[in-house]
């Protein structure tokens, strides 16, 4: 028996490996984009959660989502827990960053999203960065897909705005 | 997509190419995954029943489901704490069941970190309790640290990298303590000396970004953080 062509088993430990080499950037960057102070952190988080329910998650698509609305849910918990309590958190590397280091049209970006409202940004970054249609927005946001097209227009105009107001600075 | 839709799409990428690779991500996961693997069944024991009796009586795990002792794990029936000695937190260390604990100096002036889990306690690391208050510049009314210590041989990658240990100025009488998303951790008052004030704080999860407040008896808060 030929057995050279029969592929390796894939075990569950393998999928989960394989999910996190592809996604765990990916997934740091999108709590940075949202405004995250720690986006490695939310990034770990949500890898561990999502190791404790992999039995039960039947395919990569289903943990993706999964990912991005642990993600999602654990950047809007951050924030808010940064705005409840008095101090303000210890600089991190990402802040630590010096103005001069970071393009100018990074900081422009940057300022602009700033402006949002939380939802406004959500919709936005997992519209124009994970280029995710309405339908996988709203359900990763568990809203309704009416709700993203308000928002999505809401938060356009307001950006068009705000990266008016920096390009006449 | 018109230019601003460009623009935004462009500029997000941009953005996010500005965030550093994670070199060691994997490893830190493993260590995040170890550590909830480690302290899980004692949980889930814990939650049933754990009998704790006297010094050299047997530690009995009960199933949730049992009502005789699943697994029995003795300690060494020659294990006499030291003077003083207090359990912070239970933990399986491959398999093996252990206590990390806390000494305080008889002046009060310092405390030391261990573990036991035979005839003697492994000593972690000692600290001397800090200068408190308005003499420190800023103010100090609180240090935070793993319960295992700063250099013990599992304090990046074993157990217990979600339970520390605060100690706070005598003049705390409250301490309230959250995860990075504002779970509150469960706190517990361990010991107090006129020096100091010692808690165990049990996060559930990653200390990161964790933030604390601590009020003195009337209620003023004296020291509120994110770190």
């Amino acid at each position: 028996v030929n057995t050279a062509t029969e592929p390796e088993p894939r075990t569950e430990s393998a999928g989960f490996d394989a999910l996190f080499d592809r996604c765990f950037e990916p997934m740091k960057r999108l709590a940075f984009l949202l405004g995250a102070d720690d986006p490695e952190n939310i990034a770990q988080e949500a890898f561990v959660r999502l190791h404790d329910r992999w039995a039960a998650l039947s395919d990569q698509e289903k943990a993706l989502a999964y990912l991005r609305r642990t993600v999602v849910n654990l950047s809007r918990s951050r924030l808010r827990h940064l705005r409840v309590v008095r101090r303000a958190p210890r600089e991190r590397d990402r802040d630590a960053a010096s103005a001069e280091s970071l393009a100018l049209a990074n900081r422009v970006m940057r300022d602009a999203l700033a402006t949002l409202t939380s939802r406004q940004r959500q919709v936005v970054v997992l519209r124009y960065w994970l280029d995710l249609d309405q339908q996988a927005i709203a359900d990763t946001l568990g809203i309704a897909v009416g709700t993203v097209k308000a928002t999505t227009s809401h938060a356009m105009a307001a950006l068009r705005d705000a990266l008016a107001q920096e390009d006449d600075r | 997509m018109n230019d601003l839709e460009n623009r935004v799409w462009r500029g997000l990428r941009d953005l996010a190419d500005s965030v550093p690779h994670t070199p060691d991500a994997r490893a830190r996961l493993e260590g995040r995954l170890t550590a909830r693997r480690s302290r899980r069944p004692l949980a889930i024991a814990a939650a049933a029943a754990v009998v704790v009796a006297a010094v050299a009586v047997p530690i009995v795990l009960v199933k949730p489901d049992a009502h005789r002792p699943a697994t029995t794990q003795t300690t060494s029936p020659s294990y006499t704490p030291p003077p003083g000695w207090l359990k912070l937190a239970d933990y399986a260390d491959n398999g093996v069941a252990k206590q990390a604990g806390l000494t305080v100096d008889p002046d009060g002036n310092g405390y030391c970190l261990n573990s036991s889990a035979g005839a003697q306690p492994t000593t972690y690391a000692c600290y001397e309790v800090p200068v408190w208050g308005e003499a420190m510049n800023p103010a100090r009314y609180v240090v935070a640290v793993g319960v295992l210590g700063t250099a013990g041989p599992m304090r990046n990658t074993g157990p217990l990298q979600d339970v520390l240990l605060f100690v706070t100025a005598p003049e705390v009488a409250k301490l309230e303590v959250e995860g990075a998303y504002g779970d509150p951790a469960d706190v517990r008052e361990v010991a107090r000396t006129t020096k100091a004030v010692y808690w165990v704080a049990d996060f559930d999860g990653p200390t990161q970004g964790k933030s604390y407040t601590v009020s003195d008896a009337n209620g003023h808060v004296l020291e509120s953080a994110i770190e």
